[in-house]
């Protein structure tokens, strides 16, 4: 009878621990942040049945675009405060109407600038077989050169020397010198205010047109295909960079 | 009585929420095995840690099984002809037997002879030039030509669904039947990283369980000071890339390791292959140019093709007399490890005829 007691309380601090270390994840206070990608070949809406002239006077047309966004991070440049989403990979594909659009749960807060990586991370192209956007079924992995393609284009132009006239940009290179991950950085116009009841809306455009004249003059008829590691690709990179511009912020 | 059954109550609560909190825990790391059964890693006596260590990847006896059944299956091919386990044969420690070049390949220009594989877990690249990063994502390559790869893939996966067995094997394994690229990768990892060789006479001598005979054991002192830099114990390879030499094949215009860095020094330099088991893995060389041991050896001798690239240990040739080269063949076919040629657990699950070895 004596130990009645003792006994009856640790069952109940089991139980109490036990119910806190349910507790402890209470979440904070999140708002939905949603970025919507648009494509563009200079001041005109991509579409696959259209044919555009770069800034060299090629023609081309496009058959694919797509790309991954990954390391998203939000931060406020006057209070410091950061955050940055883990583990998250976007595969963007003009194809795929939904991809387009992606919607992201952060942390209530003001945020002023918006960060990510136009690739994938050098981590995740040498740690073995992933999952969803990284599945290899995308077609956005190199299987003899273990590694990810960052991003694709594919088309064709009457300026390609190549069989159908096809041009062919698979860039990617994760390895020093071949290194074409890209951060792209931006103030935001306005500041973005998340909470549980606002949904902020970033809508980015990014122009086609950089690939082939920026830092770098790449004409089709030089070079109608890209598809290795190396010096070209890390050329394309430096140009695509700047693709992106913000066209609209939004809350509702 | 009444303490007692208190005590009793208590306790059951207490492993009750235990277990709650330990599930809990344990159900966030998704894409880990599921398998019931774990596995232990082996490491052989006197091996280095190994590189990949099943870490994402929890070995299991339920995932290596359905690893196993993965590499014997045909359907993972296009035509359904062509399994792992055809090119990579058990008996010629899983390399292809007598062929230079394995068929079914597409890719003309990357036509290279199977590599024998074992001691995998070791490596932290894979295939003659080492353009493959990772274990997993290494079955990618045989299984897919980079262009048509996701139609590929999701008609494996397309194919697999359809099997009651599989959908099965992937439960157990992976806690539901979802089958994905992803796990089907895992899978072969878990048998493929499984597959060690480690008994062989030589490491039998090691032990003190066995003894060279004086061949041999000539042979072994010829092996440390000529073949050792670049083929080191208890691997057998440094895991480097180096020309040997091999005057290039101009129909098939392989430069190797360059191919993958893009860097001129890197010309016509090769993955050190292992020198375990070279005793059944005939042909060799990348390119599957020599049929025996002895042409290897003679290479060393009095073939090599000067280059810019060619390594610095080979600027003078390694020859050897003929007394000599037989007493370092003798030794090299101690490195035949027997039991692993014959383990039932690496066999053909489907293969019925596998009664005359013993199954252990
Ligand atoms: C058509 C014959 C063929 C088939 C089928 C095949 N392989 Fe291979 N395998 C090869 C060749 C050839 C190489 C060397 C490739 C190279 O170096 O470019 C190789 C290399 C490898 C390697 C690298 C070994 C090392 O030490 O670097 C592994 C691992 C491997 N194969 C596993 C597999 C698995 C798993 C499968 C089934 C999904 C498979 N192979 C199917 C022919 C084949
Ligand atoms: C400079 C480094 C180096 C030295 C020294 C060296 N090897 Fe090699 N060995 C290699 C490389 C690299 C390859 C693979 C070449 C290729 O695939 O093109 C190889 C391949 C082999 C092979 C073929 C194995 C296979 O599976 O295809 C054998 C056998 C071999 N070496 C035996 C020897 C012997 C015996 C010695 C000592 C006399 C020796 N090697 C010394 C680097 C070396």
């Amino acid at each position: 009878m004596k130990l009645r007691l003792p006994l009856l309380l640790f069952s109940l601090l089991t139980l109490l621990l036990f119910s806190f270390s349910n507790s402890k994840v209470k979440p904070t206070e999140k708002g939905t942040l949603v970025l919507q990608f648009q494509h563009l070949v200079k001041d005109k809406y991509l579409s696959f049945d259209s044919a555009y002239k770069n800034s060299i006077g090629e023609d081309f047309t496009v058959s694919k675009f797509k790309y991954y966004i990954s390391n998203i991070e939000l931060s406020n440049s006057n209070t410091g405060k950061k955050h940055f989403l883990q583990d998250s990979y976007f595969l963007i594909d003009e194809e795929v109407v939904a991809s387009k659009t992606i919607s992201l749960e952060i942390p209530s807060g003001d945020y002023t600038t918006l960060r990510f990586l136009l690739g994938v991370d050098s981590i995740k192209n040498m740690s073995g077989a992933q999952a969803d956007a990284l599945d290899p079924i995308n077609g956005m992995f190199w299987t003899w050169n273990s590694g990810y393609i960052m991003a694709k284009l594919e088309g064709s132009s009457s300026y390609s020397k190549s069989v159908h006239n096809k041009i062919e940009y698979h860039i990617g290179g994760f390895k020093k010198e071949d290194n074409t991950l890209k951060t792209i950085q931006f103030s935001l116009p306005q500041v973005v205010k998340l909470d549980e009841t606002k949904k902020a809306l970033i809508t980015l455009e990014a122009d086609i047109a950089t690939w082939f004249s920026n830092k770098y003059e790449l004409p089709i008829s030089q070079y109608p295909a890209c598809t290795i590691p190396g010096k070209l690709a890390v050329q394309f990179a430096e140009n695509y960079k700047d693709m992106f511009r913000i066209k609209s912020v939004g809350t509702n | 009585m009444k303490t007692i059954r208190i005590t009793i109550v208590a306790m059951l609560l207490f492993v009750f929420l235990f277990s709650q909190i330990v599930q809990s825990f344990s159900s966030a790391t998704s894409n880990n095995g599921k398998g019931n059964t774990p596995l232990q890693q082996e490491i052989p006596d006197g091996f280095p840690m190994p590189h990949y260590k099943f870490e994402q990847n929890k070995l299991t006896q339920e995932g290596f099984d359905l690893g196993r059944k993965l590499f014997y299956d045909g359907r993972l091919s296009k035509d359904g002809n062509f399994s792992c386990g055809s090119c990579h044969q058990q008996f010629a420690a899983f390399s292809t037997y007598d062929h230079s070049f394995s068929h079914g390949f597409n890719n003309s220009s990357t036509q290279r002879n199977a590599i024998a594989l074992f001691n995998l877990a070791w490596q932290k690249e894979f295939h003659h030039d080492g353009g493959i990063n990772h274990l997993e994502v290494q079955p990618l390559a045989p299984l897919t030509s980079p262009n048509e790869m996701a139609e590929t893939m999701n008609t494996i996966i397309q194919k697999l669904k359809k099997e009651k067995d599989y959908r099965k094997m992937f439960k157990s394994s992976f806690g539901d039947e979802k089958i994905t690229g992803q796990r089907i990768l895992k899978a072969l990892a878990q048998f493929t990283g499984s597959i060690v060789s480690a008994d062989s006479k030589y490491d039998r001598m090691k032990k003190g369980i066995a003894t060279f005979t004086p061949y041999e054991e000539r042979g072994y002192l010829l092996y440390k000071t000529n073949c050792a830099s670049c083929h080191p114990e208890p691997l057998f390879t440094d895991l480097s890339y180096r020309n040997i030499g091999l005057s290039l094949d101009t129909f098939l215009n392989d430069f190797g390791r360059m191919k993958i860095t893009g860097k001129s020094e890197d010309s016509l330099k090769f993955k050190v292959p292992s020198l375990r088991n070279i005793a059944v893995s005939a042909p060799f060389m990348h390119d599957g140019r020599y049929q025996s041991i002895k042409a290897c050896v003679e290479h060393y001798g009095n073939k090599i093709n000067k280059s810019t690239t060619l390594d610095s240990l080979l600027q003078n040739g390694i020859r050897f007399n003929r007394a000599q080269t037989v007493d370092l063949i003798a030794f090299l076919r101690t490195l035949t490890d027997s039991t692993l040629l014959k383990s039932y657990r690496f066999s053909d699950p489907e293969n019925k005829s596998f009664n005359n070895i013993d199954k252990h």
